[in-house]
């Protein structure tokens, strides 16, 4: 069969297509369910940066808070004491031990505040 | 791109597209739509990665070319080519075998030969172009070519 032949075979290609109209209907209403989850998905992101946004304010605002009560929480912590079972005084770090209180309120407070966050915007 | 001007574009070459898949898949016209949807969606949630609009039309036929060959990948073929071009219809005057012989010719070739034997004479890509889409080199499509074009000559003569 000669080259022209083979062109000829496929410029007279035509074969029958299934409608255009309901072809492109498909199409259409397949794009409206990806942009309906598009935008669920970017809500979804908007909320989780204001939920941060939220727990980095909350729990920089404890921690500031607690470090400026840091001389009456130094009072009280130190006034705790133990007693090894011989007898002898146990010598803490305080000031690890006040600071560690201050960061791990802090942090407990963010993740409260974020968890909070996100379970209010999803109500 | 938004979406008026992607529905805008498609609707310039949904037809030649869904031709092309149609003869891809050897006549099975639904399974040519279901990729040309499925190729269109994926188009539509790239859109941006789009720099020239003046290549929609093969960047599209590439992801199309793509589809199908992931659809080949996950599908479970119940009948092999050998065996399809075997059924053969009584009613040859029927619009609907009007191709027979030459998708029964088409199933006989390999999908990248098929494939560049259709975007050469369907769509009247160069062979650069038709590289740039099945992602293959220059050197290879010609050899796809001119092996397609051989066997497709022997089918169809036969």
């Amino acid at each position: 069969m000669e080259e022209d032949k083979l062109k000829d075979i496929f410029e007279g290609f035509d074969p029958e297509l299934t409608s255009d109209s309901l072809f492109m209907s498909r199409l259409r209403r397949s794009m409206e369910a990806v942009e309906i989850v598009r935008e669920r998905q970017a809500e979804l992101r908007r909320q989780g940066g204001r939920a941060v946004v939220v727990a980095a304010i909350t729990g920089l605002a404890v921690g500031i808070l607690l470090s400026l009560m840091l001389p009456w929480l130094g009072d009280f912590v130190s006034g705790i004491s133990f007693n090894l079972p011989g007898g002898e005084p146990v010598s803490l770090n305080w000031t690890v031990i006040e600071w560690g209180i201050i960061g791990l309120a802090s942090v407990l407070t963010s993740l409260n505040a974020y968890t909070l966050s996100l379970a209010r915007h999803n109500h | 791109m938004d979406r008026a001007q992607f529905i805008s574009s498609v609707e310039a070459v949904q037809q030649p597209l869904r031709r092309f898949l149609t003869a891809l898949c050897c006549g099975d016209r639904q399974l040519a739509d279901d990729i040309a949807q499925e190729s269109l969606i994926k188009a539509y949630l790239s859109s941006d990665g789009l720099n020239d609009p003046d290549r929609f039309k093969a960047w599209l036929y590439r992801i199309a070319y793509n589809t199908f060959v992931n659809s080949k990948r996950g599908s479970v073929l119940t009948v092999g080519y050998s065996a399809a071009a075997n059924i053969v219809s009584v009613e040859t005057s029927d619009s609907a075998f009007r191709y027979e012989a030459l998708y029964k010719a088409l199933g006989q070739l390999p999908d990248k030969e098929r494939t560049s034997v259709l975007l050469f004479y369907l769509e009247g890509y160069s062979v650069k172009e038709i590289a740039a889409i099945s992602a293959a080199s220059e050197h290879a499509v010609k050899q796809q070519l001119s092996r397609g074009r051989q066997r497709l000559r022997e089918l169809l003569n036969a």
